[in-house]
């Protein structure tokens, strides 16, 4: 293993074109004669349109075009799909609504795109939107869960959804679960809600699509989570034209958290227009068309009861959710609430019995979606945060509670009641050198130090398990030149995480090369031939395994050549440190000479020229990343002011490629499960329906102040899942950390009486808890 | 429509003469811009359309933080980084060091200004996104409505608009008697801090008795505070990028035996321009510096406040910053 070999820290090899700013991110790249798209959005979370007047936006300067549904459907341009259905409890299938690019005779949210501008520039396109005159019949409109569950309330998709549940969906074994709350010592309910949370991805969504006439192929530059999907969903769904006929490129992608892998309104237009107007078509997001109209993320309302025994083992779960997928079903939208995470619900316990059931609901918001951890970071909460009230309630302390009823090793692999087959894990061991690296046992100390300043410390902790990087293999490309470069292509985008690093540390590992003589190829269809995309948490062990299945194909080919050119049998021949050897000799040849010898005739012997393979890779099953998330904090009960004191975590993610990215993604994720926690929320107005929320003043991002320094270790349990025993680290921070925080700021709280409160914790409403406590305690 | 300025002119005078001329000839429909951290916002929302806008930035006579016999001189240029980090200012009035560096975030800090700090508009988001209110030479106000979302807003000196002084470091400059140089084409003239903010009652439509034609030159910080005992603490939704919901700037000096023989106490974020407790201070002064001379101080701090629908929290907020001003200074 060299320096740059797996499990080295080595630093992004993409760190020097970012920094530097010659990145290419969508927006970088503009083609001769390009157009400017522009999307009219709608002010109504609710309206009838009865009439569309664009003859002042047509007539406007520089206007080229104006596109409203009605060009769309004329067109046979086709609605954008949903991939996920899951069947209501008695087996009905969920009716899927059509969900078209631009809104066709009705707006159900606020945001949603409702005709399109094409100008020469971007500010002619703005201010024609201007004179596009809509005429709106307003109705009523509903953005919550609650008042979409109310009878009577105003139905989004009038009768196709009958009081706006798309499906009533279930999971587990309900009889089995009765019995197990029949028979209960205690039974600890808690009921919580997971805020709505908007993206924010620092790379807004944009798109720049090209029609070429000879060729009669569009070309779209996206920034996405996987070209290969999208390319099939315009070729297949959308333009209904061969796939040849389509070719998607991801450049740089600047933040994508799960909402980069769908399918959205606005380059669908792009793409259309792009061939309508004969030039290249630009789009890009601003941030308030951000705010509007990506995906967002959670918004669940959770009721959850654990069944326990006299000792505290855990008998039974009941969880009864509602999961806010917005207006229209975003491709997998309703899968987010249900198959998802709700698997996951049991997290690091030996539960016996599990049932679970989910209403998805339908308003007047925004579409919803997978946002970083997709169900795994809502399941972890329900929990994590019932784990620690039942600790409360039976007097049992958090630690001691989990470890009894915590997954042993030896239990490995563990078949929970909602029927995941857990990989592998050493949940007590990690927990206890997490509470010692936090120094738990000190704690009840500095609680007391901090009461004398006028503090209230609390400590929280969590347990998360999460499930990630199984189903679909990855088919990477490895390709070595003449001159010893390699190339890998594969299927993956990385959207920042330095998947080109790890990828060429893994190959830079088995060849012995430097690192700076690979080149990683992502996010062009035309030149990676296959690929699933990242998402999940499946990049790099899912694509990595399948980089390295790649690699050895390779290495059996060059020791093919290598048997010609030592005049031996290629059995016995081993590949190592860069040379191909005979087993027990030290005769050998280099891999420079190998690669020469592929590319020549008369050296290479009976087999196929250069030295390339194409594997395809698919992982035995699902990893499951774990780990413990320690969090103490400090509240100032006369401000509601909360600071991070100390922040532990110990994570097992399998075998640990680069630590140094690993520990990127954990102190990423981290940060945004604590956004979540304390800060984060897309807030709709109830009367109107406004998006409350439009602008980073009114969305509250965490920024560096409010972030703990995190100390970070973990202990390396690889799975037996893939063959280089990762478990995958994307999604791992931000599950693991929102309820670490809120199990702290409710311990703070638990000094004034305060037992429950929902996220976001934001100053205002620790503070209120504080004096509502209180005033109750004075009364 | 959002993120496209609408065209006007930019003008960008080296001297001070030049700018005036140009204010004098745009009358009204001139902008001034220092580090434009308030402006900006204001093109790109379309809710202020100026034909001129006249970038102060090169004129070398508004910069700089200078010691004279009087106190210090701070240029209304001078950004709220520098001020933050000169070590006169931390050495003689840390008070103005700490409200700097907790405005904002370190970016706005480095480009926004500290005549562009006390001079910033209101942050009523309403009034903010371009509504026509009082403010906006309307006759409504939509924050002061029973719906309306006030969290922000006043609990004193409500007069048709409820809006409040967001500086950090507004208070600061009441708190430490400083004196505001404003130069027109018709002369100069000085105003004491608590003069340059004025509320709704005197005009509606302006935050300072700033006029079209007048620019704000320097600062003036007497020495009479300075090495005094100061306070300060803000209160926002985040430590960071946030502005304050309320915020408290004291100066006390304080005799050998620990009573409190002078101060100065001030709170911004509860009225539209900086609060001056006088009855804190009347009741302090000649007190022990203590935890129940802080607590009586505390118990007046508010007093008077008609708290609107969503900010009644302001009260014990205040309350509990001005004990800790008098206690922990
Ligand atoms: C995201 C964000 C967060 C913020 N948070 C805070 C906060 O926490 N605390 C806080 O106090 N502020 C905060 N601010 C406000 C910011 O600090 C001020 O807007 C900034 O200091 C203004 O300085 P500037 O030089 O950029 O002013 P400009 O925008 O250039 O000017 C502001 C106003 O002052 C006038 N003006 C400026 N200089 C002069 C002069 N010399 N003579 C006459 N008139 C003048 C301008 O005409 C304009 O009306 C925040 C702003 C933003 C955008
Ligand atoms: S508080 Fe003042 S600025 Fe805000 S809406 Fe009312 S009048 Fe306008």
């Amino acid at each position: 293993m060299g320096n740059f070999g797996i499990g080295q820290a080595v630093r992004r090899v993409e760190d020097k074109r970012f920094l530097t700013g010659a990145g290419q991110y969508t927006d970088d790249i503009n083609k001769p004669g390009q157009l400017y798209l522009h999307i009219l959005h709608s002010p109504h979370a609710h309206a009838d349109i009865s009439s569309i007047d664009t003859t002042a936006a047509k007539a406007a300067p520089g206007v080229v075009g104006v596109l409203t549904q009605a060009d769309l459907d004329a067109l046979g341009i086709g609605d954008i799909l949903n991939l996920a259905a899951p069947p209501h409890k008695d087996g009905r299938a969920l009716e899927v609504p059509a969900r078209p690019a631009l809104a066709r005779g009705r707006v159900r949210y606020v945001g949603e795109p409702v005709a399109a501008v094409v100008a020469d520039t971007l500010a002619n396109a703005k201010d024609a939107a201007d004179l596009i005159e809509v005429d709106y019949k307003e109705l009523p409109a509903v953005v919550d869960i609650a008042d979409a569950a109310k009878p009577g309330a105003p139905l989004v998709h009038g009768t196709e959804a009958p009081g706006n549940v798309w499906t009533h969906w279930q999971l587990g074994d309900e009889a089995a679960t009765k019995a197990a709350f029949e028979k209960a010592h205690k039974v600890v309910k808690i009921d919580l809600i997971n805020n709505r949370i908007a993206p924010t991805a620092m790379e807004p969504r944009g798109a720049l699509a090209e029609y070429d006439v000879a060729t009669e192929r569009y070309t779209l530059i996206q920034g996405s989570q996987g070209s290969h999907k999208l390319r099939d969903w315009f070729a297949k769904n959308i333009l209904k034209v061969p796939l040849d006929k389509v070719r998607v490129i991801s450049p740089d992608v600047g933040g994508a958290f799960g909402m980069k892998n769908f399918l959205f309104n606005e380059p669908i237009v792009a793409v259309v227009a792009s061939k309508l107007y004969g030039k290249p078509i630009k789009w890009m997001a601003d941030r308030a068309g951000s705010f509007l109209n990506d995906a967002h993320g959670r918004d669940q309302i959770n009721h959850a009861e654990l069944a326990l025994d006299k000792d505290g083992m855990f008998l039974g779960l009941r969880v009864s959710s509602f999961g806010n997928v917005g207006a229209y079903l975003s491709q997998f939208g309703a899968a987010i609430p249900t198959m998802a995470g709700c698997a996951m619900l049991v997290g690091a316990y030996r539960t016996p019995a599990a049932y679970v059931d989910v209403r998805v609901m339908m308003t007047n918001t925004a579409p919803v979606d997978a946002y970083r951890g997709a169900g795994r970071p809502e399941a972890a909460y329900v929990m994590e945060r019932l784990v620690d009230k039942a600790s409360r309630e039976l007097g049992i302390p958090a630690a001691e509670l989990r470890r009894k009823n915590f997954i042993r090793p030896e239990d490995f692999p563990y078949k929970t009641a909602l029927g995941h087959k857990y990989d592998s894990g050493r949940y007590a061991e990690l927990m206890d050198a997490a509470y010692k690296r936090a120094d738990v046992a000190g704690f009840e100390t500095r609680r007391a130090a901090a009461k004398k300043n006028g503090k209230l410390r609390g400590l929280g902790i969590s347990y998360y398990v999460e499930a990630c990087a199984g189903g679909q293999g990855e088919q990477p490309h490895l390709k070595f030149d003449a001159d010893g470069k390699l190339t890998i292509i594969i299927g993956t985008q990385d959207n920042g995480q330095g998947h080109r690093t790890v990828y060429a540390q893994i190959a830079a590992d088995a060849f012995g090369i430097p690192i700076e003589n690979i080149v990683v190829k992502q996010g062009d269809t035309d030149e990676v031939p296959t690929g699933v995309g990242t998402g999940g948490s499946r990049s790099i062990p899912v694509g990595g395994s399948a980089v390295r299945a790649t690699l050895l194909k390779m290495i059996e080919h060059g020791k093919d050549i290598a048997s010609n050119l030592l005049e031996a049998s290629a059995q016995d021949i081993e590949f190592d440190a860069g040379a191909f050897k005979i087993a027990g000799t030290d005769r050998k040849v280099s891999l420079k000479d190998v690669i020469g010898a592929s590319f020549d005739d008369a050296k290479r012997g009976d087999v196929k020229p250069g030295l390339y393979a194409a594997e395809t890779y698919a992982p035995a099953g699902a990893t499951f990343p774990n780990g413990c998330h320690i969090c103490e904090v400090d509240v100032d009960a006369e401000t509601g002011e909360l600071e991070f004191v100390n922040y532990t975590i110990q994570d097992d993610l399998g075998y640990a490629m680069n630590p140094l990215l690993m520990e990127g993604q954990i102190f990423g994720g981290a940060v945004q499960g604590l956004g979540q926690c304390l800060f984060e929320h897309a807030v709709y107005d109830k009367e109107t329906g406004q998006l409350m929320t439009g602008s980073f003043m009114d969305y509250t991002m965490p920024r560096a102040g409010n972030t703990p320094r995190f100390n970070y270790a973990y202990t390396e349990v690889p799975t037996p899942n893939n063959t280089l025993g990762i478990k995958g680290a994307g999604e791992a921070g931000t599950i693991g950390a929102t309820p670490a925080v809120a199990n702290a700021v409710i311990d703070a709280l638990s000094a004034v009486g305060v037992t429950h409160i929902d996220m976001p914790m934001t100053g205002l409403k620790i503070w209120q808890a504080i004096q509502s406590a209180q005033s109750k305690s004075a009364a | 429509m959002k993120d496209m300025m609408p065209k006007f002119d930019l003008f960008q005078p080296a001297d001070i003469e030049t700018a005036l001329k140009l204010l004098d000839k745009y009358g009204a429909k001139a902008w001034k811009m220092a580090g434009g951290q308030d402006s900006l916002d204001w093109f790109k929302d379309r809710a202020k359309r100026p034909d001129a806008v006249i970038d102060l930035s090169g004129i070398e006579a508004l910069k700089g933080i200078r010691e004279t016999a009087a106190g210090l001189e701070i240029g209304a240029m001078t950004t709220l980084a520098e001020i933050a980090a000169n070590p006169i200012v931390k050495e003689k009035f840390g008070l103005l060091a700490t409200a700097a560096g907790r405005v904002a975030s370190p970016q706005i800090r480095t480009v926004g200004t500290i005549g562009g700090n006390v001079s910033q508009d209101a942050r009523c988001w309403y009034y903010r996104s371009g509504l026509d209110c009082y403010r906006a030479g309307g006759n409504t106000c939509y924050a002061g409505t029973p719906q309306g979302m006030n969290r922000e807003h006043c609990l004193f000196g409500a007069s048709r608009c409820v809006a409040v002084t967001p500086s950090d470091t507004a208070p600061v400059m009441v708190a430490l008697e400083a004196e505001f140089v404003i130069r027109s084409s018709k002369g100069e003239r000085v105003l004491p801090a608590d003069k340059y903010f004025i509320g709704p009652a005197v005009n509606i439509t302006h935050m300072t008795v700033l006029e079209p034609g007048d620019i704000l030159m320097t600062i003036r910080i007497p020495s009479k505070w300075a090495g005094a005992k100061f306070y300060y603490e803000k209160v926002a939704d985040r430590n960071t990028w946030d502005f304050p919901l309320v915020n408290v700037a004291s100066a006390m000096k304080v005799k050998a035996d620990g009573v409190i023989e002078d101060i100065r106490i001030v709170c911004g974020a509860v009225e539209c321009v900086p609060r001056r407790l006088n009855a804190v201070e009347d009741i302090v002064k000649g007190s022990p510096q203590n935890e129940d001379t802080a607590t009586l101080a505390a118990s007046s701090a508010a007093r008077g406040a008609a708290p609107l629908n969503f900010n009644h929290f302001k009260i014990p907020l205040m309350e509990n910053l001005v004990k800790r001003a008098i206690r922990d200074s």
